[in-house]
């Protein structure tokens, strides 16, 4: 063969291979707007046989799922409720970091404190300097003093501080059940007040036991630090408060005190409904014959019209 | 650093000391149970359920039960009493240390078990949730599964979905909305909310 036949069968054989890769490699570029591309995407799911309602449900759920668009207080409902619980112990600490700055002052941050009966009353014994402390400036106070309760120092004042959480976890309830009503056109005042019942139940029981268990544990004690029973208190106190909440099916009890108040309303409605027949019937009863209504009001025998 | 080592008088009846020794243990038992509940509870994800009702604080809770064995001893050591400023100083720190560690453990375990059900293809479903501090999350391993009327009858479809399971059912969403309406019909009718 000529070398010009073979230059040319060759060229012809890179031809076809250009040929082959460029038709291999072909592809097509649709540029469309946002609203061509929703039409097309509309369509394609048509093909699929999907309904209108059913594409529009994709498309949301896709969003949702993506977090491109989200229901903004159903997907932080959950956080809000975690956070949320966890307000009161914030609001200990505060007190606890008020007590520790206090025993600072005074010279140590964990002083320690005495319990002593004098005249037959228990009194608080505080060690340090009493002169460098802002709040707490004698050395020694009765149990029951407002300060020392507010400190949450001693039994009483252990007691305050469950008091004080246990309200606040009431208004914090109370406040999260108030924007799920708002929010969550399903919810209605009886799931309202389902939840924060059973809330405040969780919250009593906890309290109850946070209190006895630590009063017990360190209220009895002689000799102590001054933030030690703040800080047990806070602890135990929301332990036992998110192990109650875990303990009991919440949600449950809830929903049928909720479902048990709706039945109480529809009873009431149909009871006035009842009231409301019978006075019309009455009313009636007496524009046809108002001696005849006085007579039988009475019990009066009567043998003019009947009614 | 000088301890006090003064032996305290009991200050507590022995009524009151088995009472709240009782209460916290029966805390400790049920949190046991509630996390053999939870962990039975996750290893439905291997066998493919669509629903799971779960509850993230249970596994890092358990962390906190030495705190209240520590809070029970001390109650047992008060009763007795053979206590001491020293044993109580040792307890309530023991206590303080327990909670960091409880906090940190919650927020690692919530961040990594919500990151594993999103990976297993869970989505959480807030309408089968209500707002009491204490509901449990609900996760669907299909979002149609979450249908928003379903709020109001979710305790009775949550349990349907418990009743599927145990019955080796896989609910469809056919299925699911199938029930939903009428559980809700049923609720309305009820209610007279029609």
């Amino acid at each position: 063969m000529s070398t010009y036949a073979n230059s040319t069968t060759s060229q012809k054989k890179r031809q076809l291979q250009i040929q082959s890769v460029l038709k291999n490699n072909q592809h097509t570029f649709v540029q469309m707007n946002s609203n061509e591309f929703m039409g097309f995407m509309f369509n394609v799911q048509k093909l699929n046989g999907k309904s209108q309602t059913e594409t529009i449900e994709w498309v949301d759920t896709i969003l949702i799922r993506k977090q491109i668009i989200s229901k903004e207080w159903e997907q932080y409902k959950s956080a809000v409720k975690t956070g949320s619980s966890l307000i009161p112990l914030g609001k200990d600490m505060v007190l606890l970091g008020t007590v520790a700055l206090e025993m600072k002052r005074g010279g140590n941050t964990f002083s320690k404190y005495q319990i002593k009966m004098y005249n037959g009353k228990p009194n608080v014994i505080f060690k340090g300097y009493a002169g460098l402390r802002t709040q707490l400036k004698g050395t020694k106070y009765l149990t029951s003093n407002p300060k020392v309760v507010s400190f949450g120092i001693g039994k009483l004042g252990v007691a305050n501080t469950i008091k004080g959480g246990f309200i606040m976890t009431v208004i914090i309830s109370a406040s999260f059940h108030s924007f799920e009503q708002l929010l969550n056109d399903k919810a209605t005042w009886h799931d309202f007040v389902g939840g924060v019942s059973v809330d405040i139940g969780i919250a009593a029981v906890a309290s109850g036991i946070a209190w006895g268990a630590v009063a017990t544990y360190v209220g009895g004690a002689a000799a102590m630090v001054a933030v030690g029973p703040i800080l047990a208190v806070v602890i135990v106190g929301t332990v036992l408060t998110v192990l109650t909440s875990v303990l009991m099916d919440s949600d449950a009890l809830a929903k049928r005190i909720s479902d048990g108040l709706r039945e109480v309303e529809q009873g009431i409605k149909e009871k006035l409904l009842k009231i409301k027949y019978e006075t019309k019937r009455i009313e009636r009863s007496y524009d046809a014959d108002p001696v005849g209504f006085m007579y039988r009001l009475f019990g009066i025998p009567y043998f003019g019209k009947r009614f | 650093m000088t301890y006090i080592n003064t032996q305290i008088n009991r200050v507590i009846t022995i009524k009151q000391g088995v009472l709240y020794i009782s209460l916290l243990t029966l805390c400790i038992v049920g949190c046991f149970y509630t996390l053999y509940d939870e962990v039975g509870m996750l290893n439905r994800v291997y066998e493919g359920a669509v629903l799971l009702k779960v509850r993230i604080v249970v596994i890092p809770l358990v962390l906190m039960m030495p705190a209240l064995g520590v809070l029970i001893w001390g109650i047992t050591c008060q009763i007795l009493p053979n206590f001491t400023v020293h044993s109580t100083k040792r307890g309530v720190f023991f206590i303080i240390l327990s909670f960091p560690i409880f906090v940190i453990s919650l927020l690692i375990y919530n961040w990594q078990i919500m990151s594993w059900l999103d990976e297993q293809g869970y989505s959480e479903c807030s309408f089968y949730s209500g707002a009491s501090l204490g509901a449990a999350k609900i996760m669907v391993n299909n979002p149609y599964l979450c249908i928003e009327e379903g709020y109001q009858v979710r305790i009775a479809l949550l349990d349907w979905f418990e009743e599927q399971y145990l019955q080796g059912i896989t609910p469809t969403i056919d299925m699911v909305t199938t029930k939903q309406e009428q559980l809700l019909l049923a609720y309305n009718e009820r209610f007279d909310l029609l």
